[in-house]
């Protein structure tokens, strides 16, 4: 009202300047914010993953780097090589374990103690115990479990009349016993369900009993179609890093037997420490980013459709 | 409007951002190890502000180390090299767990040691890949090198340049267990591939989790596979007498070999963890889970074993028996020092300096000195000739038996291993773990796909010419 | 009544069917325990043993009476020597048996002079990497200049020669399964200065917890050359993972929140979402794509080997974090930010002092996953870190498994003593870490 009634211009023209200003500080805080983050994903992640991109068109030198500029050969060279497929192959059973063991099981094991109302808080807390031991550490312990002759793995299976496995060695098990010890770390993941599944309202629950849905029925019906967002992030990321598998096979076998346990990052991995030829695993790499990238834009596609 | 220009400036940042980023790293590539020696020299110059003016210029040189691992003998000489070459820092980091393979990848990330020692196999790979420094300037200018045996040297000279200081020769064989043959009943070592067949079975007791032989072949497989393919009278490589290289994979002698192989996991004679590489086969060894073992036979390889577990008095050695061509060869190599590429010329006249000192005659002997204390003193095949390991204290005369006998028929690696041995590795691992596949077909694919990697090598012949 | 019955069937199975996935996951735990408390012996025998056996204790009893006209000087050194040839050689020759323990005494005319006891673990640290590393056992090594005087001082010993108020079961000596094959491997093959009288050997389950305290130790001795970790063991891997997890989380939730904050409240939903797919999109870059490139980075920074590399990169803020963030600001009421508008706040006072107290539990639950994450996180720090006093646990413990001495015992030891104090922490604030998560509004 005040301002309305004032007719001096100079009033009227600072008060334009202080809206001008109030509106660049407006419209630059945002980006100030933004900024540091912009920065540093910038320069780590889109400047190094150039890098890759452009090493991959070389024929690497490691005295004079970058080397001979080779065009598109490391991919001719790639696509022709039946390592590089058997790794994808390796990576895709990798990936179907890990729906399997690490997606599924948690989910399982969540929907479980949702329906348990004693024991709750002590359930919950053994849960999450084994998920702070390191890596590396699970992964000695695992190692000693699968041991062909001195193991508890095949001490059990004789127990119950199986013939033994050799486990690590047996290109059909190798990657069975890697993913399995997945299991026990999956602890968070399994919180986090719980959390949504406890947060679905009373109202909600009520209403369903009411309307004859229990046991398995309600789960189904009821529980699950509730904490869909959560289970849909959780299967994204754990596609993703599915398809990166790297310290996991690393540690246990090294890609070993005859490369049955090799998931593409470790093929990518030993093209740059025994074949020292990193044109040709920055070019793997690549085709790595564009399948991840592709699989990623599809499973979000399919939600939002689904969603509309 | 606001809005658009400053979308617009925030671009322009990060734009700017991207070419400093770019052509900052792009010099660093070229330029890291200089920066760095640079940097460190301004520190310790700093330090050591009031000693002499007149000294060479100071250099940091990086060496691998595994601290759990490193003798006494070397520690000391370490602490004297200091003292005497006080312009010379050394910057002592640990060795990578896959230790001097990861030397290229090192090299390439900029953080190459200066100067480190490796088997044989190793440095010929490194030549090839441009991975070392040719050091026929330094030999020039040390009168020391005079007492090095010209033929050990010579065995790292590629297309006219030499690149290794050696340290010894080893000659490949077998060792055994002896308590474990007297407990088979088995009174003498094997001399043909079927008597080694019938005395692994003799060994191999499923009950006590023991087994007749632990066989290498997922480790640098193509190294011990090699040594069966001579025995069936062929070879996995060819030179031809212009120096060129040709692959014989295909060979029936290399069939055979795998054959072998496959007969020996069939019968259930070697190690059930396929997976196991070369320390867990060590340490089934040492342990008295494995009968027999392949290695080099000398004082380091028996001071391994005693190190896991084994008991030295135990231990027996016997010559690579008899193949189906009626011969037997085995492998021979050597422990070389080397400096792997660098641009800095202070960085490898320093390497040199530092190995010159580690391979000095009193270091050397100060060397033999400390293993003759640990009880460790054996045969060995030194490169300088003016050390005699016999000077130190008595030798194994059993070890050295057999080495010299194992030395009389023993040949460097197959020609070419520098540029193919990863792609041969990769093959006797895959003959070995998949037992369904067709040993001739693997082979030919495995050729067919080295084929890039011997057109180079022969390129590079051929142009040294 | 169908109803509930259903209901309490599920709900029985869901009792039983917990219960197997706990065993699941309690027995690797359990499992490390009882590994830690085994020996070579125990480890390498079929079938495995889930219970440890007992430790053996054995008192080897030596005789110098026949010495009297030595001086007391001589004499000491004698009985030392001795008892480092007979503690090093029964070992040594008994490695198919668990010794947890070898006692020495020392009698003359009845009265014991010396007395001297050492864990077995001890003696195989020293042979390992102490006074005697990649030493064979044999009474000219053990004997070797003054090794043995430097053995004993750090086994320590009592030595008086008017008698000790030490004793051994007499009654029981020489009675046990070992008085015969000591003897002569000390005799004939040691050849020790005195006269063998036999051992008593006992069993005792403490002997084991002892192992914790020569596990402890090992990392002292294995990297004696750098000061940090020989002052206090793998305390210094477990600061290093400490400090980078303590960083890790700082700059996960501060670049966090402070990115995913102009993004819900600030930015046309437009550019926001722009913005989010940018960062979004490097979810996508796996590790081993950048690795090489990004090493040759920070390492140009003079990043490598220090702290600053194996730090820098938490710079990089996890895309999902933000969207978490993000997630949790939308559902903050517009009311409480108009109201600070209105009261001429500007930006960033809005955000910290009205979004950032209401976030506590997103950031609990961001600081949580960043936890479990740099924990796990293993091959950066492998690349960027060679020196052992910048190891993280992780790397140290996978660098240990490699050495070729190490066996697993020592390998499952040294990783309960350092998982120990992460799983008290984590069982004491399990309550809290439970209602944050449940707090953080994750919905489905």
């Amino acid at each position: 009202m005040k301002a309305s009634t004032s007719s001096d211009y100079t009033v009227a023209l600072n008060k334009k300047r202080q809206l001008e200003t109030y509106h660049i500080k407006k419209a630059i805080t945002p980006w100030l914010f933004l900024l540091p983050a912009i920065v540093t994903t910038f320069v780590l992640r889109y400047y190094t993953i150039f890098q890759a991109f452009r090493i991959s068109f070389y024929q690497y030198d490691v005295s004079n780097p970058p080397g001979r500029f080779v065009g598109f050969q490391k991919f001719i060279e790639l696509f022709k090589n039946s390592d590089y497929w058997q790794a994808w192959k390796n990576t895709i059973v990798f990936l179907g374990l890990m729906i399997v063991l690490n997606f599924f099981v948690p989910i399982i094991q969540a929907l479980l103690l949702g329906e348990i109302t004693k024991l709750k808080g002590l359930f919950s807390t053994l849960y999450i115990l084994p998920a702070v031991i390191p890596l590396t550490i699970n992964i000695a312990l695992w190692k000693w479990v699968w041991e062909p002759e001195y193991g508890v793995a095949n001490y059990f299976l004789k127990i119950f009349g199986a013939e033994p496995v050799a486990w690590l060695s047996s290109s059909q098990w190798v990657k069975f016993c890697i993913i399995f010890p997945g299991i026990i770390g999956g602890g968070f993941a399994v919180l986090l369900y719980l959390a949504a599944i406890l947060a679905i309202s009373d109202d909600v629950k009520e209403a369903a009993k009411l309307d004859g849905c229990t046991g398995i029925k309600r789960i189904f019906y009821i529980t699950l179609p509730n904490i869909k967002f959560i289970i849909l992030i959780q299967f994204v990321l754990t596609t993703i890093s599915a398809l990166q598998l790297l310290d996991l096979p690393f540690q246990f076998t090294d890609g070993a037997p005859a490369g049955a346990s090799r998931s593409l990052p470790l093929f990518i991995y030993h093209y740059y420490t025994r074949n020292y030829d990193y044109g040709q695993g920055s070019a793997a790499a690549m085709t790595l980013m564009l399948i991840i990238s592709i699989i990623t834009y599809i499973q979000l596609r399919l939600n939002n459709q689904e969603s509309e | 409007m606001t809005k658009k220009l400053i979308i617009l400036v925030v671009a322009i940042a990060l734009m700017a951002t991207m070419f400093v980023g770019c052509g900052g790293s792009d010099k660093s590539n070229s330029n890291t190890t200089a920066n760095e020696t640079a940097n460190e020299t301004g520190n310790s110059a700093g330090n050591t502000d009031n000693t002499v003016e007149e000294q060479p210029k100071e250099v940091t040189i990086t060496l691998w180390q595994q601290a759990a691992n490193t003798p006494q003998s070397t520690l000391d000489m370490q602490e004297r090299f200091q003292k005497d070459n006080p312009h010379i820092k050394l910057n002592i980091v640990e060795t990578p767990d896959t230790g001097t393979e990861a030397v290229i990848a090192a090299i390439a990330a900029g953080n190459a040691p200066a100067a480190i020692s490796m088997g044989a196999p190793t440095i010929m790979s490194y030549i090839y890949r441009n991975a070392l420094l040719p050091i026929d300037d330094f030999i020039a200018e040390t009168p020391d090198f005079a007492n090095f045996d010209p033929k050990q040297v010579d065995a790292f000279k590629v297309n006219g340049k030499r690149y290794a200081v050696p340290y010894d020769k080893y000659v490949m064989g077998f060792y055994y267990n002896k308590k474990l043959f007297a407990e088979a009943g088995i009174t003498s070592t094997p001399t043909t591939w079927e008597e080694f067949l019938e005395t692994a079975k003799k060994l191999t007791k499923p009950e006590k989790q023991q087994y007749g032989f632990a066989l290498n072949a997922i480790q640098w497989g193509s190294w011990h596979f090699e040594t069966w393919v001579w025995g069936a009278g062929g070879d996995l490589t060819k030179q031809n007498p212009d120096g060129t290289l040709e692959l014989t994979f295909t060979d029936p002698a290399a069939i055979k070999a795998a054959e072998f192989y496959r007969t020996l996991k069939k019968e259930k004679v070697i190690q059930s963890d396929e997976t196991k590489n070369l320390e867990g086969l060590n340490k089934d060894f040492a342990l008295g889970k494995a009968a027999m073992i392949y290695d080099s036979i000398n004082a380091g390889t028996l001071a391994k074993f005693v190190d896991l577990g084994a008991k030295a008095e135990d231990i027996g050695y016997f010559t690579f028996p008899k193949g189906p061509s009626g011969q037997a060869y085995t492998q021979d190599g050597a422990n070389a020092f080397v400096i792997p590429t660098t641009k800095d010329e202070n960085v490898a006249k320093a390497a040199w300096t530092y190995i010159m000192y580690a391979n000095s005659k009193e270091e050397l002997i100060n060397t033999l000195k400390e293993q003759a204390a640990k009880g460790s003193l054996g045969a060995a095949i030194l490169a300088r000739t003016d050390v005699k390991v016999s000077d130190i204290g008595p030798i194994d005369e059993e070890m050295q038996k057999v080495m010299d006998e194992s030395n009389l028929i023993s040949r460097p690696e197959y020609y070419g291993k520098g540029a193919v041995g990863s792609f041969a590795d990769d093959m006797v691992a895959k003959i070995f773990g998949n037992t369904n596949s067709d040993i001739k077909e693997v082979f030919q694919e495995y050729q067919d796909k080295a084929a890039n990697a011997v057109e180079e090598f022969n390129k590079a012949v051929l142009e040294s010419k | 009544m169908d109803r509930g019955d259903s209901d309490k069937r599920f709900k029985i199975v869901a009792y039983v069917l917990s219960s197997i996935f706990l065993l699941t996951i309690i027995f690797p735990l359990f499992y490390i325990i009882s590994l830690s408390f085994q020996d070579d012996s125990e480890i390498y025998t079929y079938p495995p043993k889930l219970i440890p056996k007992a430790g053996t204790s054995i008192s080897i009893v030596m005789d110098y009476s026949r010495y009297s006209d030595k001086t007391e000087k001589e004499l000491e050194d004698i009985i030392i020597k001795d008892s480092t040839l007979a503690m090093y050689s029964t070992i040594y020759e008994l490695n198919r048996e668990k010794i947890s323990e070898v006692k020495v005494y020392g009698i003359s005319d009845g009265k014991t002079i010396f007395y001297s006891r050492a864990h077995g673990l001890m003696l195989r640290l020293q042979l390992q990497f102490g006074v005697y590393a990649r030493a064979r056992v044999s009474t000219k090594v053990l004997l070797n200049g003054d090794n043995y005087k430097k053995s004993a001082e750090l086994i320590g010993y009592e030595f008086n020669i008017d008698g000790l108020d030490k004793s051994y079961d007499s009654i029981r000596l020489g009675e046990d399964k070992f008085s015969i094959p000591v003897g002569n491997f000390l005799n004939s093959v040691y050849n020790i200065s005195g006269d063998y009288k036999g051992t008593v050997t006992g069993q005792n389950y403490l002997l084991l917890l002892e192992n914790y305290k020569y596990y402890y130790l090992t990392p002292t001795y294995m990297y004696k050359n750098i000061p940090a970790i020989k002052e206090y063991s793998f305390f210094a891997f477990m600061f290093n993972t400490v400090l980078t997890i303590v960083w890790a989380i700082i700059c996960e939730v501060v670049l966090g929140s402070l990115t995913a904050y102009p993004l819900s409240r600030l930015l046309s939903k437009k550019v926001a979402d722009r913005i989010l797919l940018y960062f979004l999109a490097t979810l996508m870059i796996p590790f081993v794509c950048i690795m090489i490139p990004q090493l040759l980075l920070v390492k140009s920074w003079g990043m490598y080997n220090n702290y600053g590399g194996m730090l820098v990169t938490w710079l990089y803020p996890y895309p999902f974090y933000i969207y978490l963030f993000k997630g949790f600001f939308d559902r903050i009421p517009s009311a409480y930010f108009d109201a600070a508008r209105i009261d001429g706040a500007n930006e960033l006072a809005t955000f910290l002092k009205i979004c950032i107290p209401m976030s506590k539990p997103i950031i609990t639950l961001v600081a949580l996953q960043t936890f479990v994450g740099a924990w796990g996180d293993f091959f950066w720090y492998f690349l960027v870190a060679n020196k052992p006093n910048l190891w993280t646990l992780n790397v140290a413990v996978y660098t240990i498994s490699k050495t070729s001495q190490v066996r697993q015992n020592l390998m499952m030891g040294l990783s309960v003593v350092t998982i120990m104090p992460v799983l008290a922490v984590t069982a004491i604030f399990s309550k809290q870490i439970k209602a944050s998560i449940m707090s953080s509004g994750i919905k489905g």
